[in-house]
């Protein structure tokens, strides 16, 4: 691909200096007053996270709508929805690049700001799970006062080792490839402290060949540690739900179905924030439709094997003759809580299936809707997994009885919402919110584009 | 020896013009060394740069935090402290994998990022300034070592000869580099 498809399809000729102006114009220039009026809106549900983790620490977990038998209740469903956020920006920044898929490099950027943003986000939610999060170091294992390890046979510390190595790799993974940009920012700033900061930030990057041969090299090792490590996390946290012997959990297929559900929920997200942020930007000649239509595509295909995996529990429930898992599998449509199942199979099944025509994934309006609506569907999809298989257990007086949603759980849930984006605003005034050497040398071959980038 | 820190550069917009000329520069026997705003390939080819090896020792690396993550499972669920989980043997190497591979990966990342940094000599500088602002955006630069002052006009009408658009002779610190504190002779 070597000219730029535009929305209409006629070749732009770009040149190099161009593309730089385009994509580093949000850093010098003054935001809108849209933007400051969305970061005061972000930040304020940003509080509310915080007021609720400060109640938390003072009053402790009973602030919180979970109960026996609900001990995973909002706060794990949360966390559970972010990783999987997260994990499309990785399949974004690592497995489509060993695809060696070129339009990877209009979106990569700012899908792997997403998994940054999203895998602390994500971090902050079995932290606060543990009840006494000021002794969440426990968790690490190192030599103590009493001698103990934690349990390594455990599945909630694989999640430990899972959760620190993928989001500590996500983040260097992406600082590494913002190093080159960063300096293309630092050589166009005019303020003497944005030339400091950004000088900083780029670390002496010259663009020696050598050094381009090297860097690359890199590159490439990130993702394909990446990749594993991204399939594992995912892989574990749906161990971590598959050896728990709970009807609705207890599934050989958790490991695949929470990978590409993941992905599902990641790519909508991509799109929530992708659709405003290309118009707002003016990079409609970057991310353009086609670019959109493709992420609109694998959203889909993940979306018919989440389905598939939908009727398949309902096969393996009935086949498994198992009163429990049976009785498990109608509680959810038809229980006290039928209308999170409704919304989940309305939202993730039912409304992607618009997806198939090509009219609608090319209307932005309509994949917008399409893309919030699956979100709201990935919420409800951890939501019945975790919460609901456990609402009813072996002592039916307990039963439906305790659980609930209380204000602190709104404002946790609301909060991880206005913290994520608020970084994604503040992301994008301060960050090139597209790899502009990667997509300079994407769309700039030489021996195709000769005469193309004179100006 | 201000002059054997002087160095001749030679300005391009065409990429395609600017490999050709670095494979001119290498074959002619200047010892060129290349700046560019976005990696091009080939080029490390014509300016007889070798492949990058950093594969080893993150591999290495990789291999060693396995064998880590192997010991720190054996260590503390059988040595140290064997813990009796539902009746399951101490050392159940299966519950192991995800530790290990965890383990591995993750030293194997933090050294892939110090072993590119070390390569490419990255480190925090607060007044970076390279020959020319423009090689970070859309201009490519062929820098050649000049080693006394007379050199210069062969050297400069060589570049120019190789559709260099611009010529500069600068003095830097350090040849190698070529970066900091350009200064105009």
């Amino acid at each position: 691909m070597t000219t730029l498809q535009s929305n209409d399809a006629s070749e732009v000729k770009l040149t190099a200096s161009q593309i730089t102006d385009d994509i580093t114009r949000p850093i010098f220039t003054k935001p809108p007053l849209l933007w400051h009026g969305a970061i005061a809106a972000t930040q304020g549900l940003a509080g509310l996270l915080v007021i609720a983790i400060a109640f938390y620490v003072i009053e402790g977990y009973g602030i919180f709508g979970v109960n026996q038998p609900v001990n995973w209740g909002n706060d794990i469903t949360t966390y559970i929805f972010w990783i999987g956020i997260a994990v499309a920006g990785t399949l974004v920044s690592s497995v489509l690049f060993l695809f060696r898929q070129q339009w990877r490099t209009a979106v990569n950027r700012s899908t792997e700001a997403m998994t940054v943003f999203a895998v602390q986000i994500a971090g902050l939610f079995p932290l606060i799970h543990t009840g006494r999060p000021w002794v969440d170091f426990w968790l690490m294992p190192y030599p103590n006062d009493r001698l103990l390890w934690p349990n390594l046979k455990s599945a909630i510390v694989w999640d430990v080792f899972a959760l620190t190595a993928y989001a500590t790799t996500s983040i260097i993974f992406w600082y590494y490839g913002l190093i080159p940009d960063f300096a293309t920012v630092r050589d166009r700033a005019t303020n003497k402290w944005q030339r400091m900061i950004y000088s900083v930030l780029a670390m002496g990057w010259r663009g020696n060949a050598k050094d381009w041969v090297h860097y690359e090299r890199a590159y490439s090792q990130f993702a394909w540690i990446a990749t594993p490590l991204v399939i594992g996390m995912h892989s574990t946290i749906a161990i971590l739900a598959a050896v728990g012997k709970v009807p609705g959990w207890h599934a050989t297929i958790f490991g695949p179905y929470f990978v590409s559900g993941a992905i599902f929920g990641g790519l909508a997200m991509a799109l929530v924030f992708l659709i405003p942020m290309r118009s707002m930007l003016k990079l409609q000649l970057y991310i353009t439709i086609d670019h959109l239509e493709k992420l609109a595509k694998v959203m889909l295909v993940c979306g018919l094997i989440v389905s598939y995996v939908y009727l398949m529990e309902y096969f393996a429930a009935w086949w498994s003759e198992s009163t429990y898992e049976r009785h498990q599998f109608l509680y959810r449509p038809l229980g006290n809580w039928w209308f999170a199942w409704w919304i989940m199979m309305t939202c993730n099944v039912v409304i992607p299936q618009l997806l198939w025509f090509k009219a609608i994934r090319r209307n932005l309006f309509a994949l917008m809707g399409i893309a919030i609506a699956v979100n709201i569907g990935m919420w409800f999809e951890r939501f019945v997994i975790i919460s609901l298989s456990v609402m009813q257990d072996h002592l039916p007086s307990s039963w439906d009885a305790s659980f609930s949603f209380r204000t602190f759980d709104w404002f946790i849930l609301g909060g991880s919402f206005g913290l994520f984006f608020f970084f994604i605003l503040g992301f994008v005034r301060v960050v090139p919110v597209i790899s502009i050497a990667e997509i300079k040398s994407t769309l700039l071959k030489p021996h195709k584009n000769r005469d193309g980038h004179h100006g | 020896m201000a002059e054997a820190t002087s160095i001749i550069a030679g300005y391009y917009r065409d990429p395609q013009a600017f490999s050709d000329a670095c494979a001119a520069a290498t074959a002619a026997g200047h010892k060129p060394q290349a700046f560019t705003p976005y990696p091009i390939h080939g080029l490390e080819a014509k300016l007889g740069i070798s492949r990058s090896l950093i594969g080893r020792p993150v591999l290495t690396v990789i291999l060693i935090g396995f064998a880590l993550g192997l010991f720190l499972c054996y260590f503390t669920q059988y040595q140290n402290w064997p813990l009796n989980v539902g009746g399951k043997p101490y050392f159940s190497w299966p519950t192991f994998v995800v530790v290990i591979l965890e383990t591995g990966l993750l030293l194997g990342a933090l050294t892939n990022m110090g072993v590119a940094l070390h390569m490419c000599r990255l480190l925090p500088d607060p007044h970076t300034k390279l020959i020319n602002d423009r090689i970070t955006d859309d201009t490519f630069a062929l820098v050649l070592p000049l080693a006394n002052r007379a050199e210069a006009d062969s050297k400069s009408s060589w570049l120019k000869g190789h559709g260099a658009e611009e010529v500069q002779v600068l003095c830097v610190e350090s040849p190698a580099a070529a970066v900091v504190e350009a200064a105009h002779v």
